[in-house]
C-alpha cells in the first residue's frame, strides 16, 4: 500500500483569500480564543516576526494593525470536504482527516495514470486549481505517511527502505502519542523514532497500553486499521461561513459564486441539471432565512445561475448581519440527448487533467507553459512572468514567436514596418530603449528586428509565424 | 479475381483518381480563401496529419487561422517545439482563447512522443508540431492514425533545412511568399489532385501604410508652399 497525506496547514487563510482582499494586503492570522494560539498566518504576518504557536498578546505587539480571525473547526472542515470532492474524479480512494488533512490511497490509481509521477502531477494541479498550501509525505500507511507529512518531508518516495529510512529522521513528536506518552517512553530511554521501531511490540506491551500498540504496529504498516473512505454526497449542499458578518448585500454575491461553482462542479460529474436552488442566510441573533430561485429550464452553469442569483440578491433588504450562507438543491434531473455537448465537455476536462499531469511528467513541468497577458510592453518579459492585468490593447505589431536569445541579422533585408520605439522599465533595473523594425528578407521571411548600442548590430528579437 | 477487385474498389476508403473529388466523408473547416477552398474541397480537413513546408517567419501558422477559431470550448491547442514563446498578444489579436494553449517543448523525441500522446487523449482538437528533423515514415504514420482516429489535426511544420521526404499524410502543402502574397502548393492530398502555384494574399504583419499615406497628404502641400517662395 502506499498512501500520501497531505496537510493542509493554512487551510482557513486559503479558503478566505480569493476573497476577502484584506488577507492579500494585510498582516493576518488565524487565532485560537480557547488555546490562546495563532494558528495560521499569512507571508504580511510573517514578516512582521510572528509565528503560528505564539500567543495573542506576543503576536499583537509585533504588529499594529493585525488582522484577526477566529478559528472554526467546522470552517476548515467544510473546505476539506470541497477539496475531497474536487479531488475524487481523480483518484477514488480518499479518507478525511478532519479538520484539515486528506490522505489518498495510490497504489490502485498508478496502473491508470501509468505511473505514480504522472498520478501525482495531476494532484498537484488539481490542489494549485483550487488555490491551497500543503504540506506532504508518502508512506505505506496512513499513519506513517502523517508523520513524514508532520515533519516537512515534502517528498514522494515509493521504495520501502527509503520510506524507512526517512521515517527514522522523524522526531517524536511529529507523531500522534501525548506529551504524557512521550515523557514516559523517555524515561525508558526511548527519545526518536529510531529506536521506537526497533523495539519489539511484546517488549513495549508490558509497560504501555493497547492504543500506543496498535498505532505504532500501524505505523511500522503490519497492521491496517479499518478506514472509512470518502464519498461525495448525493444531493448538493452546502454552507460558507465568511470571516466576517455582513451586513450589506452586494458582499454575499462573491460567497453566493464560490458555492455556485461548486455546484457546477457537482451537476457536471453527475451529468445532471437542476430547475430550482435553495439560498439559505443565517443571521446572528434571529432566525435563518430561505429564499428559492428558480429557472425556468434546467441549468447547471455557475455563469447561467448568477445573474439569477444578483437579480434575487439586489432586492434583499437585511436586517441583520449574515454570519453564514448555505446553497442545495431541490431536485436534479438527468441530461437528456438534445444537451450531448456538456457530455463532451465532461469528458474533455479531466482528459485534460490527465494529459497535463502526464506530459509535466515526462518533460518536466518547466518545458510546458501556458501564454499569458502581461501589464508590459517588454517583449522578452512577456515569454516568462506570470499573468496579471492585460494590456488594454493587443500591439498590433507583436510576433508571434519571440527568439529566446537574440539572434543576429545575417541575411540583407527591406523594412516594411517601423519605427515603433520602446522606452520603459527604468523602474526595474531592466530598462529598454529599442527601436523596433519589421523586416522582409529575400526568401519573404518577415522578421521583428533592433539595432543593439554596443557593436550598433542588428538582432532579430520575433519572428511573424 | 475480378470479382475481388470490384469488392476492393467498393471500399469507401479507396478513392481513385477518375473519380470525383470526395467531399462527403471528412468534415472540413473553409480557410477563409476562396481559390485555396476550391482546391482543397472545401477547406482543411479536421482530422489528420497536414504537413507545410516554408521559411520561418512567413505567416505560416496565420494561414491556419479559421482552424484555430474554430476551436472548441475546452478543448486544447499544443504548440509542440515552437520556434520561440509564443505571445498572448498575438492570440488576443485574433480573439483566440488564452486558457486552452499550451506549449511545450524537449527534444526531438520527446516532442514526437507528446504530440502523439496529445492527439489520442481526444483533448486536444489542434497540434502544431515544428520538427527539426525528417520524420521516419512509422512516426509520420503514428502521427496521421492517431490523429484520425481522435478527430484531431496536427499541423507538422518543417522548414527548408530540413530533408524534404515523401510522408504518409493527410495533406501535404508547401509555401513560398513573395511581398503580400503567398503562393502555396498542394504536394499531395487524399481524395483529391495536387495543385500548384495558388495565390493567397494576406500578410502577418501591420503595414506603414497610414504613415505613408500621411506622408503624402501632408508632404504635398508642404512642396507646393516651397515652390512659390
Amino acid at each position: 500500500m502506499l498512501w500520501l497525506y497531505l496537510d493542509f496547514y493554512q487551510l482557513t487563510l486559503d479558503m478566505l483569500a480569493p476573497i476577502q482582499t484584506e488577507l492579500r494586503v494585510q498582516p493576518c492570522i488565524i487565532y485560537r480564543a480557547d488555546t490562546n494560539q495563532v494558528l495560521q498566518c499569512n507571508a504580511l504576518a510573517h514578516a512582521a516576526g510572528i509565528e503560528s504557536g505564539m500567543g495573542m498578546a506576543q503576536a499583537a505587539s509585533l504588529s499594529g494593525e493585525l488582522n484577526i480571525i477566529d478559528y472554526k473547526e467546522q470552517r476548515e472542515a467544510n473546505h476539506l470536504t470541497v477539496l475531497a470532492s474536487a479531488l475524487y474524479p481523480l483518484i477514488g480512494d480518499i479518507v478525511l482527516a478532519p479538520p484539515n488533512s486528506l490522505a489518498l490511497r495510490l497504489d490502485p490509481s498508478i496502473k491508470y495514470y501509468e505511473g505514480l509521477q504522472p498520478l501525482w502531477q495531476t494532484i498537484i494541479n488539481e490542489l494549485t486549481r483550487q488555490k491551497v498550501t500543503y504540506r506532504f509525505a508518502t508512506g505505506w500507511s496512513i499513519e506513517s505517511a502523517k508523520v513524514l507529512a508532520k515533519a516537512k518531508t515534502n517528498t514522494i518516495i515509493a521504495k520501502r527502505t527509503d520510506i524507512h529510512h526517512a521515517l527514522q529522521q522523524c522526531h517524536l513528536k511529529h507523531t500522534d502519542l501525548s506529551t504524557k506518552q512521550i515523557t514516559s517512553l523517555s524515561r525508558v530511554g526511548i527519545h526518536n523514532i529510531k529506536s521506537l521501531l526497533a523495539l519489539p511490540a511484546t517488549e513495549l506491551g508490558k509497560r504501555f497500553d493497547n492504543a500506543l500498540i496498535s498505532y505504532l504496529t500501524a505505523l511500522r504498516g503490519e497492521v491496517f486499521p479499518h478506514c472509512s473512505y470518502f464519498h461525495p454526497e448525493e444531493t448538493f449542499s452546502a454552507t460558507i461561513e465568511p470571516a466576517y458578518e455582513i451586513s450589506q448585500t452586494q458582499h454575499l454575491i462573491p460567497w453566493v459564486n464560490r458555492l455556485l461553482n461548486q455546484l457546477a462542479t457537482f451537476l457536471r460529474l453527475r451529468n445532471q441539471l437542476t430547475a430550482s436552488l435553495t439560498l439559505t442566510l443565517y443571521f446572528r441573533e434571529t432566525e435563518k432565512q430561505i429564499y428559492q430561485v428558480g429557472s425556468a429550464c434546467p441549468l447547471s452553469k455557475a455563469s447561467n445561475w448568477e445573474p439569477l442569483f444578483v437579480l434575487l440578491i439586489e432586492k434583499l433588504t437585511l436586517s441583520h448581519p449574515v454570519t453564514a450562507i448555505g446553497l442545495c438543491t431541490n431536485a436534479t434531473e438527468e441530461i437528456s440527448d438534445q444537451s450531448s455537448d456538456f457530455f463532451s465537455d465532461r469528458v474533455h476536462y479531466f482528459a485534460k487533467m490527465q494529459l497535463l499531469g502526464r506530459l509535466q511528467a515526462k518533460l518536466g513541468a518547466s518545458n510546458i507553459c501556458q501564454p499569458a497577458s502581461i501589464n508590459d510592453h517588454r517583449l522578452g518579459q512577456l515569454a516568462h512572468t506570470q499573468a496579471s492585468a492585460m494590456l488594454s490593447e493587443p500591439c498590433a505589431w507583436q510576433p508571434l514567436f519571440i527568439a529566446s536569445q537574440p539572434v543576429l541579422l545575417t541575411q540583407p533585408s527591406h523594412i516594411q514596418f517601423g519605427p515603433v520605439r520602446l522606452q520603459t522599465g527604468w523602474w526595474d533595473g531592466e530598462s529598454v530603449k529599442r527601436d523596433y523594425f519589421i523586416t522582409q528578407t529575400a526568401r519573404g521571411e518577415y522578421a521583428l528586428v533592433y539595432k543593439s548600442p554596443p557593436a550598433e548590430q542588428w538582432y532579430i528579437e520575433g519572428w511573424y509565424g | 479475381m475480378s470479382d475481388n477487385l470490384h469488392l476492393l474498389t467498393k471500399h469507401p476508403q479507396l478513392w481513385r483518381a477518375s473519380y470525383p473529388p470526395s467531399t462527403d466523408d471528412v468534415t472540413k473547416v473553409a480557410s477563409g480563401f476562396a481559390l485555396l477552398d476550391d482546391a482543397l474541397g472545401g477547406g482543411w480537413p479536421t482530422s489528420g496529419l497536414v504537413r507545410l513546408r516554408s521559411y520561418q517567419g512567413i505567416g505560416e501558422v496565420e494561414l491556419f487561422l479559421s482552424l484555430l477559431n474554430n476551436i472548441r470550448h475546452q478543448r486544447l491547442l499544443m504548440f509542440i517545439n515552437a520556434p520561440g514563446h509564443i505571445q498572448a498578444g498575438w492570440f488576443t489579436k485574433h480573439k483566440i482563447p488564452l486558457e486552452n494553449i499550451y506549449a511545450l517543448s524537449g527534444d526531438h523525441d520527446d516532442c514526437l512522443w507528446a504530440a502523439e500522446q496529445c492527439l489520442k487523449s481526444a483533448v486536444c482538437q489542434v497540434v502544431m508540431l515544428w520538427s527539426t528533423r525528417c520524420l521516419s515514415l512509422t512516426q509520420a504514420r503514428r502521427l496521421q492514425v492517431s490523429a484520425k482516429q481522435h478527430h484531431s489535426t496536427c499541423i507538422l511544420f518543417e522548414y527548408e533545412h530540413v530533408l524534404r521526404q515523401s510522408l504518409p499524410v493527410e495533406l501535404d502543402l508547401s509555401v513560398a511568399r513573395a511581398q503580400n502574397q503567398v503562393n502555396l502548393n498542394i504536394e499531395k492530398q487524399l481524395g483529391g489532385w495536387p495543385r500548384a502555384d495558388i495565390p493567397i494574399s494576406y500578410s502577418p504583419i501591420p503595414t506603414n501604410q497610414p504613415i505613408l499615406s500621411a506622408f503624402a497628404h501632408y508632404v504635398a502641400p508642404n512642396a507646393e508652399r516651397t515652390k512659390v517662395s
